[in-house]
């Protein structure tokens, strides 16, 4: 039977051969729901009681662009023999995405909806 | 070798220490923001319908766009996907905790590739669509030995 002291030490040293990191990013708040929005009939003046101020507000020959958008980005790592000389490292990253776009003619009556909700929590 | 020989060797030498801390590093880079394939798929069908098309079915059937650009005849939607992989060889002794030396490395080779999948769609100023455009690169990763070696490890650790 191994004893206590052994295990410790083999501990120690699988910790001292590897390294792992995991960074997670978020960047605003979830996307609102589109759901009573009338294209045709619904003002942009409801929408901003509804939902709140856009993240982008870009404007169109033939109206303006509001986009509510929140971003989540994922880094992970991998590093062997950490401490005396790095032999390996291996990094992966991921940036997911939620938008919502609502389109208004020149009136401020909405034309459009476009909407991509790459996050887990988002789809 | 001349001092500024030296001194640009010393520089190079810092430099490449500096980009890769490991003897092996690869590091890749993902973003799938922009359409999914089944979203570009519906929208090739909507072009080839041969009905006018508006800015209203575009952003319902691609989503959002990642960038709006403006020009004289109307906007332009932009919608992107990344993909960025280095792979990094650096046998540089001063890497070794208890070897005191400068950083002049022994091998040093970077094999970088960028590639993204675009999609470009061009309106008038009535918000009408005019053509479109699209790059698809993403997926020739036999052409990069970066991507290639990334997603290899990958599919090891995973």
């Amino acid at each position: 039977m191994k004893r206590p002291g052994s295990i410790a030490l083999a501990l120690a040293l699988a910790g001292m051969l590897s390294g792992c990191s995991l960074v997670y990013t978020e960047v605003g708040v979830p996307v609102p729901s589109s759901e009573g929005l009338v294209v045709g009939r619904t003002t942009k003046v409801e929408v901003l009681e509804s939902l709140g101020p856009p993240r982008l507000v870009r404007r169109q020959f033939d109206g303006v662009l509001y986009t509510w958008r929140r971003t989540k980005s994922r880094r992970r790592s991998l590093t062997l023999l950490p401490i005396y000389v790095r032999a390996f490292h291996y990094s992966d990253g991921q940036s997911d995405r939620d938008d919502l776009s609502l389109l208004f003619d020149r009136e401020g009556i909405l034309r459009g909806v476009g909407r991509r909700l790459e996050t887990e929590e988002g789809s | 070798m001349t001092r500024a020989g030296l001194l640009a060797l010393l520089l190079a030498a810092l430099l490449a220490s500096g980009c890769a801390e490991a003897i092996f590093s690869i590091v890749s880079f993902r973003s799938h923001e922009a359409y999914s394939d089944a979203s570009l798929m519906r929208f090739r069908e909507l072009m080839g319908a041969g009905v006018a098309v508006t800015k209203s079915d575009v952003l319902a059937t691609l989503g959002p766009p990642i960038e709006v650009i403006g020009q004289d005849e109307g906007e332009v939607f932009v919608y992107r996907r990344l993909a960025r992989d280095t792979n990094v060889i650096n046998l540089n002794p001063a890497m070794i905790s208890f070897v005191t030396a400068p950083p002049l490395p022994i091998y040093y080779g970077s094999d970088s590739s960028g590639r993204d999948d675009t999609l470009m769609v061009f309106f008038d100023r009535e918000g009408r669509l005019r053509n479109a455009g699209e790059r698809l690169g993403i997926g020739e990763t036999d052409r990069s030995r970066a991507a290639y070696l990334g997603e290899g490890v990958q599919g090891l650790i995973k």
